[in-house]
């Protein structure tokens, strides 16, 4: 099992109050997150998304990663997960209410993900890797953006550091 | 492809698999400026507290692109697969997939302080708020923790 997270070890005043969230709390459940296990298969495990924030990631099912334990120098509240929202895959955005917001226009699993520490701005790329969409806190669609001709599917992040 | 906002939202980083890397405008997404990896895709981004730079992944090094003007990149003589900036921007952490984990200076790109290969890859780094201290972990799930050097 693999701890990541590490903002949200460090409180202010440097003390460690935790250490960490295994990534994965079921190897079984990992489904082809980890490089070495994408790269033995040949093929892109596209409905294991994985989300990256500052905070602690954490497999819910193998359909669902969620965010929790944001760090305290961080707004309260800036909840993120990635999952799936009814027929297909979308994102949903959970507000610092925790309201579910369904995203607009995005489609597919989402495959990367960023946020802003405060939670005013969400970023995602979709499994057809065609755009980059932007939000706002409020779930509004603020932009999206084409991706270059050629851009494809590629191991995320996430695999790749677990490869050696 | 990677994401990685400045943390006031302005810009936009985005990582193409195509080796690009788009400077996107957090408002509009409007296409600020374009920089180019060596081939690799850039997983490895951070702005730092003002957004004005960006360090990035390009192995085999690491560059901080000062994003408001046309300086030369600096240049850190090691990719990374993690890059993190102090919370007072002076100093840069990069941890790689063979357990390496370097202290720069975000200025002139000079490692700082050598710290001891953890026992694979790095998964994640930190700073502490006061960016006194500094923490990783490692894919076993051991913590790592030393300090920057920076005056208290």
């Amino acid at each position: 099992m693999a701890v990541i997270g590490i903002a949200a070890l460090v409180e202010p005043g440097v003390t460690i109050t935790k250490v960490g969230t295994p990534m994965y709390e079921d190897e079984d459940a990992l489904g082809g997150c980890q490089t070495s296990r994408y790269e033995s298969s040949g093929s892109t495990r596209t409905n294991d998304p994985i989300v990256e924030q500052h905070g602690q990631l954490r497999l819910a099912d193998p359909k669902t990663l969620e965010l929790s334990d944001v760090p305290s120098d961080l707004q309260s509240g800036s909840v993120w997960k990635c999952g799936p929202s009814g027929p297909g895959y979308a994102a949903e955005f959970l507000s610092r209410r925790k309201k579910p917001l369904a995203l607009p226009e995005a489609t597919g699993t989402p495959i990367s993900f960023a946020g802003t520490p405060s939670g005013d701005h969400l970023a995602i790329v979709c499994s057809n890797y065609q755009f980059v969409y932007a939000y706002g806190s409020s779930g509004r669609l603020l932009w999206k953006y084409a991706a270059p001709a050629g851009t494809e599917s590629w191991p995320l992040r996430g695999r790749r550091m677990a490869q050696s | 492809m990677a994401l990685a906002w400045a943390p006031d939202g302005s810009k936009l980083a985005a990582a193409h698999s195509t080796g690009e890397l788009t400077i996107l405008d957090g408002g509009t997404g409007r296409s600020l400026r374009t920089l180019q990896t060596a081939g690799s895709v850039a997983w490895a981004m951070c702005f730092d507290a003002a957004g004005r730079h960006l360090a990035w992944g390009d192995e085999p090094y690491t560059k901080i692109s000062d994003l408001a003007s046309n300086a030369p990149d600096v240049v850190l003589l090691r990719g990374s697969g993690i890059v993190r900036f102090s919370p007072d921007g002076t100093r840069l952490l990069t941890g790689t997939a063979d357990g390496s984990l370097s202290l720069w200076h975000s200025e002139t790109g000079k490692e700082m302080l050598k710290l001891p290969r953890l026992s694979s890859a790095v998964a994640n780094a930190e700073f502490s708020p006061d960016s006194q201290r500094i923490f990783a972990t490692d894919m076993s799930g051991s913590l790592y923790m030393d300090r920057t050097g920076a005056a208290e």
